[in-house]
């Protein structure tokens, strides 16, 4: 009788598959869903480094020797003016709003927790979590309300007070303070769960040992509770870095109203907007191609060097 | 929570008690005060519009609502799009996701550490939207078709590696020895007792998968141009995005061949079409309350 081990290895391998043969089966939706969808993609950017005639196809593209450029598309994004407006709204964006995502959250979540009425609290979650599960088109409609020019709630109270009626979705300067904003208003209430279910999960005695001590309820939450919230909160500051170079399409395209328009290009343009912009409205798809590329790798950079970073602090929390 | 509140010394003072709760007053009122503004003009007559906008009418009038069920068509169509996509996606997704899990979290599966590998690289790395785009029109032939709303959000990564965590930590080990022992295949085992028994789990997964197909826009936006295959929130978006629009749509429904000559409460009815498709959420956000809370501790437990 043959033990496995005298078996050639194309034989076991296709044992083991025979044996495996119902999970394998199990696996295939989901990996021929990757394989289209994840993996054909990428020999793609491969189109970064060409410059791709209306007539070629991909593969004629791919095997004309002509029509590679090397890297004079990266050349063209980091020379242009786009690059410093995208790089430089995106970073400024995401760093504002993981800040003050943080602030927001771990102070709703700290001070839901100390509200005298527990039915209250339950009211208050309920209705400040809601924002999260609108779509970015209905917020447009929302904001369009208030800031429509003409007809807008906010327009029409600058009027009342005397003041110049103000083109909203027509001039950039509001918009770094509104996107925040928005970005707040949708975001905060879902995120301040995480924070409030770790905060319900403190063990109560430490607070009890505190008031014994004579240690104010005030003193108690910026010496116990926040201090016990701050693994969570590094954790999930450090994850949230990973994902710094991508943006929320519908913040930044819909919730503007921009749509096509470019008029608040300097304020509102970010990677991810610039992209589509680039493949959907212009057409050039090396360039977009490049961008993307660009993006993805700086992408792996941060995600492999922050799970890396969260490992050494608190493994569980590292996603691999 | 903790089922015995704290001694009643040990809180924060009335004064502070009463500060928090203006602040989350506050909060209530900016989250609820858009919704007011947007009904409140969509009952307006769209002329006295001119005077801007208010929460209680100055000129009551369905104006909007009726021009807005002219393009009922439209609606219902965007509706019946939106339904189908939702259903048959999450159910899809749902299907794929715990097939895929179901396996990951045998220990005696020999390929589990390549299929996490084989997951895990697409999180780090992606070709970007140029190439995906060039996969889904040219490769897939997905362009104005219904399964462009639904084969492309058919996966997710973090929900298989959620439902395997989930599926390790609450079925024992016990249960699959005797599944085995009674001869069971691992297709009987999946539908017999992993489905069963991962309900809640799956239930959180369908539920944040149901709120992503019924709100998409982005998949009709990169991939949709036949207006019979809008749904709801690309049609809400082309409403605000193109100022001809509605006109159009309503033009259509009427077989008015000039659409100029309609005379269109354009604002008001905007602001209908609003309420149209967000009621039904509004409305239903009672019933699935009690899912999210446990979808965020559910979510933020990983392998």
């Amino acid at each position: 009788m043959k033990t496995s081990k005298a078996l050639p290895w194309y034989s076991r391998c296709w044992k083991a598959i025979k044996r495996e043969r119902m999970y394998l089966l199990m696996y295939l939706p989901g990996v021929i869903w990757l394989l289209f969808f994840a993996y054909l993609p990428l020999p793609g950017v491969l189109m970064a480094f060409q410059r791709i005639s209306i007539s070629g196809t991909f593969l004629h593209n791919l095997f004309n020797p002509t029509r590679w450029v090397g890297f004079a598309n990266f050349g063209a994004y980091f020379n242009s003016p786009d690059f410093l407006n995208t790089i430089r709204n995106t970073l400024a964006y995401n760093i504002t709003f993981m800040a003050l995502g943080l602030a927001g959250a771990v102070f709703v979540a700290v001070s839901a927790n100390e509200l005298w009425n527990r039915k209250l609290v339950k009211l208050y979650q309920t209705v400040i979590i809601f924002p999260a599960f609108l779509s970015w088109v209905i917020v447009s409609y929302l904001l369009y309300s208030m800031l429509n020019p003409q007809l807008g709630v906010v327009n029409g109270l600058l009027t009342q007070l005397g003041f110049e009626p103000i083109n909203w979705y027509g001039e950039n300067k509001a918009w770094p303070i509104l996107l925040p904003l928005l970005n707040i208003w949708k975001g905060v209430g879902l995120s301040s769960i995480y924070y409030f279910a770790a905060i319900t999960g403190i063990d109560q005695e430490i607070y009890e040992y505190a008031e014994i001590d004579g240690i104010s309820r005030f003193k108690q939450i910026i010496h116990i509770t926040l201090p016990l919230l701050k693994p969570t909160m590094i954790v999930l500051t450090i994850l949230g870095l990973g994902g710094i170079i991508r943006t929320d399409f519908g913040l930044f395209y819909v919730a503007t109203l921009q749509m096509g328009r470019g008029a608040l290009y300097e304020t509102v343009s970010t990677i991810d907007t610039y992209t589509y912009t680039l493949l959907m409205q212009s057409g050039r798809v090396a360039l977009g191609t490049a961008v993307g590329l660009f993006q993805s790798v700086v992408g792996l950079v941060m995600i492999v060097g922050v799970n890396m970073i969260v490992r050494k602090i608190d493994r569980d929390s590292a996603i691999f | 929570m903790s089922k015995k509140n704290w001694g009643r010394t040990n809180r924060v003072s009335f004064g502070a008690n009463i500060g928090l709760n203006c602040f989350f007053m506050l909060c209530v009122v900016i989250c609820v005060y858009p919704f007011l503004l947007v009904i409140g003009v969509s009952f307006t007559d769209n002329d006295t519009l001119r005077e801007g906008y208010r929460i209680i009418p100055k000129m009551f009038s369905m104006d909007g609502y009726s021009f807005a069920l002219n393009a009922s068509n439209a609606i219902i169509k965007a509706y019946g799009v939106t339904l189908f996509n939702t259903v048959v996606g999450t159910a899809l997704h749902v299907l794929v996701c715990s097939l895929f899990a179901f396996p990951l979290s045998r220990p005696e599966c020999k390929s589990r550490k390549f299929m996490m590998g084989f997951i895990l690289v697409p999180m780090l790395f992606s070709g970007g939207l140029v190439p995906w785009y060039v996969v889904c029109t040219q490769v897939l032939h997905l362009k104005d078709t219904i399964w462009a709303m639904i084969v492309p959000s058919l996966f997710s990564s973090w929900n298989v590696i959620v439902l395997r965590t989930f599926i390790m930590k609450n079925i024992p080990e016990s249960l699959f020895e005797s599944a085995r022992i009674e001869g069971c295949t691992e297709f009987q085992t999946y539908l017999h007792i992993v489905l069963p028994l991962s309900k809640a789990g799956i239930a959180v997964i369908a539920f944040f998968t149901a709120l992503g197909f019924w709100n998409d826009y982005w998949l009709s936006l990169m991939l949709i141009t036949d207006q019979n295959l809008y749904n709801l929130q690309y049609l809400l978006y082309n409403i605000l995005a193109r100022m001809q629009f509605l006109q159009s749509i309503a033009a259509q429904a009427l077989g008015i061949v000039s659409a100029a000559d309609l005379r269109v409460p354009q604002e008001t009815a905007r602001m209908a079409m609003c309420v149209l498709t967000v009621g039904p959420i509004i409305l239903a956000y009672p019933f699935f309350q009690r899912f999210f809370v446990k979808g965020i501790t559910l979510g933020s437990i990983k392998g």
